[in-house]
């Protein structure tokens, strides 16, 4: 019980609210930070590495797999979807990495022309083939560009940011 | 750590920034605690006789007063606890010792009427025999003179509440400008809270509102029921002040 007309008898005095709400200042600004964060990735890294995608002219499909996951306390990732298509194939390794690198060629099982791709140096239209060569993909590496671009710096830099402007917007100690 | 349905790229722990926000925070904290340190040392929050001790230590700390003077300030208090006076007391005593001295600064009479002052103020001299000697000769015209003279400064003092009450009253009267100030803001405010009253009544349809266009013009002329609003679910159009085309006629 805390006494509030401490004039007389010893005991706390009216400063025991305040030392009692600096006790746990920490866990509270660490609170705030932790509630927000997630906006703040959407912000400072999702978004942008969207536009990235979207200015490469990327699939709209891929645009769509980036999300962002909360990974723990203080803990935040951008990610991407692991299954593709109506038949749950995990490609996300593929398209972050590529495949096939210098390419390869691809042979039927059976005689004919079993093969089928459109357009390419034939011509528009659909074409067969026994036996097809396949470029490879080099793959988007989006991990390679967030990081040149340093949207992880800025979304560090608008935590520290954002948390001192909260303190002193709100008077927090 | 796994997420399923999901490949993590870039995991980011934020814990390093956190920690650089709390260690600001920290320094906010030990600033703030200096500035108590003197907000207590000034006698402000009321503290015991052992936490007069602490202040003694915030005083030192804070460099307010040096060690030889908290000692000085230690031994004083040691010897009022050994004397059995507490510190309440010792702060009621201290009161009226600064209130009886304000009142001797201020009256030079501790704090009593002094007939002699006031006769000194109204012009009598105490050590002028000549006036007192008219008291025996002249009474009427002593008493006379006398009131003429102290009465400016009896009724100054007698009237000033008076007068105080009666400019009070005067510019608080209705029709005055106190009184008009007041009125006219009370009615802003309440035109201001009908408005919204009205219109959320709209909004939700316990009111009915028709919005007619002007008539005369070459088109036909639009009609809107707040009613009809509400009922076909655009309710969100009027209120944005945006019209819909209603009935035509």
């Amino acid at each position: 019980m805390i006494n509030f007309e401490s004039s007389s008898a010893p005991g706390p005095s009216l400063l025991a609210v305040p030392s009692l709400r600096l006790g746990d200042a920490e866990e509270r600004i660490k609170d705030y930070i932790d509630r927000h964060m997630v906006d703040w990735f959407i912000q400072e890294v999702l978004d942008p590495t969207r536009n990235i995608a979207i200015s490469r002219k990327l699939s709209q499909r891929f645009i769509d797999a980036l999300t962002v996951v909360k990974t723990g306390y203080l803990g935040v990732a951008l990610a991407l979807e692991e299954m593709w298509g109506p038949d749950q194939i995990p490609l996300h390794d593929m398209l972050e990495d590529g495949w096939g690198e210098g390419g390869y060629d691809i042979v039927t099982k059976e005689e004919g022309y079993n093969l089928k791709w459109t357009g390419g140096k034939y011509g528009p239209g659909v074409h067969f083939a026994p036996k097809v060569h396949h470029p490879g993909f080099s793959g988007y590496h989006i991990k390679d560009t967030v990081e040149n671009w340093g949207f992880i710096e800025r979304f560090q830099q608008r935590i520290v940011d954002e948390a001192t402007k909260y303190m002193e917007s709100t008077r927090f100690i | 750590m796994d997420i399923p349905g999901k490949k993590i790229l870039i995991p980011v722990e934020v814990q390093a920034q956190a920690q650089q926000v709390v260690l600001e925070m920290k320094k906010m904290i030990d600033e703030m605690d200096s500035k108590v340190s003197r907000f207590q040392s000034m006698g402000f929050v009321g503290m015991g006789v052992g936490a007069a001790a602490n202040q003694q230590n915030f005083l030192k700390k804070a460099g307010v007063i040096g060690v030889n003077e908290s000692i000085k300030e230690q031994e004083n208090i040691e010897r009022k606890v050994k004397s059995g006076a507490g510190f309440e007391s010792t702060l009621n005593k201290a009161i009226d010792d600064s209130i009886e001295e304000v009142i001797d600064r201020e009256t030079e009479s501790g704090g009593r009427l002094d007939i002699k002052k006031l006769l000194g103020m109204a012009g009598f001299d105490s050590k002028n025999m000549n006036d007192w000697f008219s008291m025996v000769t002249n009474p009427r015209g002593f008493f006379q003179v006398f009131f003429l003279r102290v009465l400016p400064i009896l009724g100054g003092v007698l009237t000033a509440k008076e007068i105080a009450e009666f400019i009070f009253s005067e510019m608080t009267a209705r029709n005055r400008p106190f009184d008009l100030t007041f009125r006219r803001t009370i009615n802003e405010e309440f035109v201001k809270l009908r408005a919204r009253e009205l219109r959320q009544q709209i909004r939700v349809g316990e009111r009915q509102a028709i919005f007619v266009s002007e008539a005369g013009v070459s088109h036909p002329i639009e009609v809107v029921n707040t009613f009809e609003l509400v009922r076909t679910g655009d309710i969100f159009q009027l209120d944005a002040f945006r019209v819909r085309k209603g009935y035509q006629f």
